[in-house]
């Protein structure tokens, strides 16, 4: 390598359009089931994620101490989404799993939206050939803000904001997620997954307590009881081996358990 | 990137040629035209009984960079149609004109699935799409109407923007 070398010029290949790139989204709300098919969004414009913030910093130290020691909690980062502001309504009747639909007798649809994750939303960059992929970003459990309508003299593009607080990953090309959900009867402590775990690089081990990230290779295991609305984040008394995921105590009965991973494109 | 770096203007022809080319023998209703390599000589028309889809060769109009490095280039190249059998009418040069915008329009049908076979120099590539031969048509745009000398003939032109 010398301070005079040359590069050779850009591929047609290295060209990653948004005129190419496929959006969807799991719906968290979806009823139970293995490899539970994402929908595609339509009329999408842009999509805009945020950096990741720390809502959450400390730094360690002790009086006559050594270098100050960083902690970090709670990542937050937001994804703003611009479509087509007819193709508004359906997409948010959707991820809110509400009925807004003349033929179902619901006229009105109101602008307001409870405060948890509705859905994980995968943006896949293709090549112009809208087959290739090259890679994909996966914004997990995302939130949904408030938001408006506006009206403008050309194309009317609605922003639907969204905001998570786990991490966001980029997905190799070799690998695609797979949601599956199953129920918990109390006695059950063993499950079945549709797909074999790929690996996942722990971010714990770079960014401290950041630790609910990666358990054995799931980016995440949730358990749902009846009478929760999302369900809660486990961090241990799982383990996956193969196809199987184990509890070290069943689920109670009634729960639902979200589990959400990569495996590998055939 | 298969189309060779000093031979772009005859690659890019080519390769495109190739891929109407296989339309041509292959789909209908593309099958009723016929596909020629660069400006379509009279000889040429009178001995073809169908109307024609000429590829003509790319013109660099700009180029994209990277840093420290060579540039690639952004291309236009006119596609053209001419329908010389005078028995076609206005609707014959439309539909091969429609046709046209809705292939290249089609990024899956036009870059993935439409497969050629060609020979580049002493390299012969087989079963292989656009994005294998390293040309990404990123728009089309047209028709534009050519005159004719002869009020039955049509004859209109596109021209694709391509990325190599």
């Amino acid at each position: 390598m010398a301070r005079t070398d040359q590069l050779g010029a850009p591929a047609s290949t290295v060209y990653v359009d948004g005129e190419n790139t496929l959006h969807r989204y799991w719906l968290h709300a979806a009823s139970v089931a293995t490899g539970i098919a994402p929908a595609n969004v339509y009329g999408v414009q842009q999509v805009t994620p945020g950096a990741v913030t720390w809502k959450k910093t400390y730094e360690a130290f002790q009086q006559g101490g050594g270098e100050r020691y960083s902690m970090k909690f709670f990542p937050e980062y937001t994804v703003d989404v611009q479509m087509f502001a007819a193709n508004v309504p359906a997409f948010l009747a959707a991820i809110t799993n509400t009925t807004f639909a003349q033929a179902a007798g619901y006229y009105a649809l109101p602008l307001v939206f409870e405060d948890w994750p509705l859905i994980t939303w995968e943006q896949i960059y293709r090549q112009s050939d809208n087959s290739t992929v090259v890679g994909s970003m996966i914004f997990q459990d995302l939130k949904l803000k408030e938001f408006n309508f506006q009206s403008n003299n050309d194309n009317n593009i609605i922003t639907i904001p969204f905001y998570s607080n786990h991490a966001p990953l980029y997905v190799d090309d070799s690998a695609q997620p797979v949601y599956d959900k199953f129920s918990g009867d109390g006695s059950t402590t063993a499950f079945t997954l549709s797909q074999t775990p790929l690996p996942v690089t722990d971010v714990s081990a770079g960014v401290a307590d950041c630790s609910d990230f990666v358990l054995d290779n799931l980016i995440f295991c949730k358990v749902k009881t009846s009478t929760q609305d999302y369900g809660a984040r486990q961090k241990s008394g799982i383990s996956v081996t193969g196809t199987t995921l184990t509890f070290t105590t069943a689920p109670a009965a009634s729960t639902e358990i979200e589990v959400f991973y990569l495996y590998a494109v055939a | 990137m298969s189309v060779r770096a000093g031979y772009e203007i005859e690659d890019i022809q080519r390769v495109v040629h190739a891929v109407i080319a296989a339309k041509v023998s292959t789909a209908s209703p593309w099958t009723s035209w016929t596909a020629i390599l660069g400006w379509p000589e009279s000889d040429v028309l009178n001995n073809l009984a169908k109307p024609v889809i000429y590829v003509e060769p790319p013109t660099m109009i700009a180029r994209t960079v990277q840093q420290g490095a060579m540039s690639s280039g952004v291309w236009e190249m006119i596609v053209g149609c001419w329908d010389d059998r005078k028995t076609g009418g206005t609707q014959e040069i439309n539909i091969i004109g429609s046709q046209l915008l809705n292939f290249f329009r089609d990024k899956k049908t036009s870059h993935d699935t439409t497969k050629i076979t060609i020979t580049l120099g002493s390299t012969t590539y087989t079963s292989k799409d656009l994005i294998d031969m390293g040309v990404n048509v990123i728009s089309i745009v047209g028709p534009r109407e050519i005159a004719t000398t002869d009020l039955k003939e049509f004859r209109t032109e596109f021209i694709l923007t391509i990325r190599n």
